[in-house]
């Protein structure tokens, strides 16, 4: 709204076609001559205040919408140039309204996050955790006091099943069944091995 | 039916889908020891010692960490497994005992895990016949909370449990005490298990030292290791120890087929404690036997 009111007030002469002043944006984009079309943006900037007819105040409301939103979301922007020594022109501020439409201005960007970003205190703490994590797994896994002393132990085994313990006993023999075990060539009680549900394992 | 029983009877019960099988290492273990030390020996004969029969039960390898009802089911059916194994004792057809021996009223539980629980909950149930448990050891058995609490139901029956025990326990009068001829030893494995946190087996809030105590495998005479939560089952070292103490306690002269309750604390200390513990302290300083080295 400021730049708006900067060149608003200026009247002068001119009869600039638009597709013309279009050709000069496009020549600027990819321009590295930056002097010294500040004279020259700026005597258009006059000139295309200077329309003063229906035509040109179109033009204004349609680059008003733009230039809204540019001045709106860059508003700290404009005072740091304003604060400085050197005004940008007004005619540079307008065609950057029209060049830059979707692009971010580099003021902008430095205040998106940046994805990627991190800074060195996320990082060590990021580190650091990993390698805590890594230790605590391999102290877990391999560090751990007790060693394993345990001797293997051997027999052989026999069972018996209590078929006869069953539903009249309890109501679950359908689910559970009950078993006596007998050492096979310890306990001499061969009447165990006899039977057809007595199974050696 | 041709299986006859001849013993003591002691019951396995495994923990959340364990196997009846995990029985084998302590019942190979009682065979044999029986037969190598026991069994040509006239005094321990003429003291009640007598071949262990044990018992297990398949659950058919229920989760009974995961669910309170299932926990109660398998209580509910070991209190009908301990009576029909009672009345095998009864029938002379199954029984391979001596005629002059008292018929069994009661049987030793060894649980493993939350067979541990379920050993405890067994009294609890409204089918237990008193004076059927009085000694109960459990491997790696998480007393103190539920390992799992997804299921309201078993942090219900974990309180319930523990209540009954507390309470019991806590009365002024043995004669109000169900549990008074019951001893509950916890055997933890250390640092190695680590499914069963071993500060989960402790029983410092349920039982009292007189009826009680947790110990670690890494400080029980003779084993001296840590174990993890398969590993008690079938740890050798282990194994033998339970066994000497298991004999140690029994006693086939007297219908509940153990010795009182103070004799064996006593050997159960004996074995299972190194002597340096608080709670063997003034047992030593009561016998006035202090050995000096």
């Amino acid at each position: 709204m400021r730049t708006r009111s900067q060149g608003s007030p200026v009247a002068a002469s001119s009869e600039l076609p638009i597709n013309n002043r279009n050709d000069k944006i496009q020549t600027r984009n990819g321009d590295t001559v930056a002097s010294q079309p500040e004279d020259v943006s700026a005597s258009r900037q006059l000139e295309l205040g200077a329309q003063g007819g229906g035509q040109a105040q179109q033009q204004l409301d349609a680059t008003s919408n733009e230039s809204g939103l540019w001045t709106g979301t860059t508003a700290p922007a404009v005072p740091e140039a304003v604060g400085g020594s050197k005004l940008p022109p007004a005619g540079e501020v307008l065609e950057r309204v029209f060049s830059d439409g979707m692009d971010i201005d580099p003021a902008r960007r430095r205040h998106l996050p940046n994805p990627w970003s991190c800074s060195p205190l996320t990082l060590a703490t990021t580190v650091i955790a990993a390698l805590l994590a890594f230790v605590i797994g391999q102290a877990f896994l391999t560090r751990q006091l007790d060693p394993k002393g345990c001797a293997m132990s051997y027999m052989r085994p026999s069972f018996a099943k209590f078929s006869d313990f069953d539903t009249e006993h309890t109501r679950f023999a359908s689910k559970y069944s009950l078993y006596l075990y007998r050492e096979s060539g310890v306990d001499e009680d061969t009447r165990v091995g006899e039977r057809k549900d007595n199974r050696l394992d | 039916m041709f299986v006859q029983v001849k013993g003591i009877p002691v019951m396995f019960i495994p923990g959340n889908a364990g196997s009846y099988k995990q029985v084998r290492p302590f019942a190979a273990e009682a065979a044999v020891y029986f037969q190598e030390n026991l069994s040509m020996d006239e005094v321990a004969l003429a003291n009640g010692k007598r071949a262990l029969d044990w018992f297990s039960v398949d659950f058919n390898e229920d989760i009974t960490a995961f669910h309170g009802q299932t926990l109660l089911d398998q209580a509910e059916y070991l209190n009908e497994a301990v009576a029909f194994i009672l009345s095998l004792y009864h029938d002379p057809a199954r029984s391979l005992r001596d005629s002059e021996l008292p018929d069994p009223s009661s049987v030793l539980l060894m649980g493993h895990s939350m067979g541990g629980i379920v050993a405890r909950t067994m009294l609890v149930m409204p089918n237990y016949q008193s004076n059927t448990i009085n000694t109960i050891i459990t491997l790696a058995a998480p007393h103190a909370r539920a390992p799992v609490s997804f299921d309201a139901e078993i942090v219900r029956v974990y309180k319930r449990i523990n209540d009954y025990w507390r309470s019991a326990y806590a009365q002024k009068w043995a004669n109000d005490n169900p549990l008074w001829h019951v001893t509950l030893i916890s055997i933890a494995g250390g640092g190695l298990d680590t499914i069963v946190p071993s500060d989960y087996s402790t029983l410092e809030s349920l039982v009292p030292p007189t009826h009680g105590f947790t110990v670690f495998t890494s400080t029980i005479p003779h084993v001296w290791t840590s174990m993890d939560h398969l590993a008690i089952t079938w740890c050798d070292q282990l194994r033998k120890s339970v066994t000497k103490a298991l004999y140690d306690v029994t006693d086939a002269g007297r219908p509940g087929q153990t010795r009182p309750r103070s004799e064996r604390m006593r050997a159960f200390k004996k074995r299972f404690l190194t002597g340096m513990e608080d709670v063997t302290e003034h047992v030593v300083g009561r016998k006035g036997k202090i050995l000096v080295v």
